[in-house]
């Protein structure tokens, strides 16, 4: 067999469509590969919390935004387990990488910060839209789900996966020590999640609070989210949207310089 | 005791024989303890961040309950939702960080191969168990304290009954140690832990009735609680700080005591045999 010439370099075009393909598939390889930890698990929490709030309920049959409470919470519970592991996908991702080293696979390779921050989002959102998909899937068997306006629940969720995946991948940056990821974890993404209207109208809410509640990202993803199944929403369904696009639209912007700067990532 | 005055090299010269082994008697209470303090040392070095968590983590819990759930029935006579709350969110804390405090180490421990530290000094098994045993039973308690801190002020002050409280406390505690120190001698990975942790341990504590009453439930949710262990030391604990509970808390206690007995050999016989930690 002749020994072959060393290849000619791949010639490529405006964009690396193969090098951002592969960096793609690896993200969602790392998660797919364990997915009774990144998939089943966030089922397994979902349903429990399902479970604690319908049995402390005491089996009353009390009404919120006009259905049934269960029926209220379940796309709020859906939508907390997407922003959830979309966050922990991207953030656990780049910050193993760069506690062991091997970042520089990533930063090597003839990919631009676009390309970078495209891969990463993308498996950010498929792990979020394989999770939400899991749980409502799941979750039906106990409370009717129904879906009145497709369109509410597929750009909510898109929108909100990729918020967090952004939000994640400049918390994996940012960070140098898992003890700094639990922090970003536990003091700001779990509060803003739980305190967003997940389990309860913010109508309820005394003036100043539903005032905060309207200045949080997190509330318009799981109101509009929840109007795609129940057909009731809190807040204006257009201010919503504006925000969580506007939001993506900023995190997008600001990944995309970190990237390209190199900030903590290149020395 | 310098010893320099013969030569004039400056390297230190080596005095006396080399120590005599210490003498310690049945139970080597110097080392128990150093490992005791050692692993409680190990929890608590990034207290603000850790207890922190347990704080914000209890409020959050409080919060929701209380915001979604205002239109529910009295759980316990006389007992507000937010006051039954309280001693079940101190006891799932305490359950949790005992659980974590205990398996994080050990199996970090094992992983990173440093293991060796704790098993080739002149520990027994029994030595090592408990002192393991007590640091995740303290680390989960000082959790426990910090989460009672910031509840506190959300109800009326509680009417503590001391025995059953500090009886109750130790037993959750050390329970949960226990089910720790065993999680991670079984893992071999930390996939392993993670999966115990989500499938095994969390419907252990959220299904103990720490949220929501027991008596109820439907038929096989009532034979699952009871089926629970953590449901007998939430509801003790509740007995403790509420001076109320759903059931009389003897039986509980014997069922608790002889359980923790039980592990305690179980994890006394497998430090013994080197499970998974000697070749």
């Amino acid at each position: 067999m002749a020994i072959a010439f060393p290849p000619e370099p791949r010639a490529l075009g405006a964009v690396n469509w193969l090098g951002l393909w592969t960096l793609y598939v690896k993200e969602v390889r790392r998660f797919a590969k364990v997915a009774t930890q990144t998939v089943i698990a966030p089922v397994v929490t979902t349903l429990l919390f399902l479970a604690i709030f319908s049995l402390a309920l005491g089996g009353g049959s009390r009404q919120v935004g006009g259905v049934p409470f269960a029926e209220f919470l379940a796309p709020g519970l859906v939508m907390m387990a997407m922003v959830q592991n979309s966050f922990a996908n991207t953030s656990s991702s780049l910050l193993i990488s760069k506690i062991q080293g091997n970042i520089v696979d990533m930063l090597m390779p003839p990919l631009s910060p676009g390309e970078l921050t495209l891969a990463f989002a993308a498996g950010g959102v498929t792990r979020g839209l394989a999770v939400g998909s899991a749980v409502a899937l799941v979750m039906a068997l106990f409370v009717p789900i129904e879906v009145q306006h497709a369109g509410f629940v597929l750009f909510h969720a898109v929108a909100a996966s990729l918020m967090l995946s952004l939000i994640g991948i400049l918390a994996g940056i940012w960070s140098d020590k898992f003890d700094q990821m639990a922090a970003i974890t536990n003091f700001v993404i779990t509060p803003l999640a739980f305190l967003s209207g997940t389990f309860y109208s913010v109508q309820k809410l005394p003036d100043f609070w539903r005032l905060v509640a309207h200045f949080d990202p997190f509330f318009y993803m799981i109101d509009g989210f929840r109007y795609g199944f129940i057909g009731h929403a809190d807040a204006s369904l257009v201010l919503g949207a504006t925000v969580l696009l506007g939001a993506d639209i900023l995190l997008w912007i600001l990944v995309y310089v970190w990237f390209r700067r190199g900030y903590k990532l290149k020395a | 005791m310098s010893g320099s005055g013969a030569g004039t090299s400056s390297r230190p010269e080596l005095v006396g024989a080399p120590a005599a082994p210490r003498q310690f008697g049945r139970v080597n209470w110097l080392g128990l303890a150093t490992l005791y303090r050692r692993e409680v040392k190990r929890f608590l070095v990034e207290w603000p961040e850790t207890l922190g968590g347990v704080a914000v983590s209890g409020l959050l819990f409080l919060a929701v309950f209380h915001l979604a759930l205002e239109a529910a029935p009295q759980p316990l006579p006389g007992v507000s939702l937010v006051a039954f709350l309280i001693p079940g969110l101190i006891a799932v804390s305490i359950a949790q960080k005992s659980f974590e405090a205990a398996a994080f180490s050990i199996l970090f421990d094992k992983l990173e191969g440093v293991i060796v530290d704790v098993l080739t000094p002149p520990l027994t098994a029994g030595e090592r168990t408990i002192a393991y045993t007590l640091a995740g039973a303290s680390s989960g308690l000082v959790s426990g304290a910090a989460a009672a801190l910031v509840l506190l002020p959300f109800a009326p002050w509680p009417e503590i009954r001391l025995l059953p409280l500090v009886f109750f406390l130790a037993v959750v505690a050390v329970l949960h140690a226990l089910f720790g120190i065993l999680a991670a001698l079984k893992a071999d990975r930390w996939d392993n832990l993670a999966a115990i942790q989500t499938f095994g341990l969390a419907p252990l504590i959220y299904l103990s009735g720490a949220f929501f009453p027991t008596r109820d439930l439907p038929q096989t949710g009532r034979v699952a609680v009871l089926l629970n262990p953590t449901h007998y030391a939430v509801d003790g604990l509740r007995l403790g700080w509420l001076g109320q509970s759903e059931l009389a808390p003897a039986g509980g206690a014997i069922l608790l005591i002889s359980l923790n007995l039980a592990l305690f050999a179980l994890v006394w016989r497998l430090f013994a045999a080197g499970y998974k930690l000697r070749a």
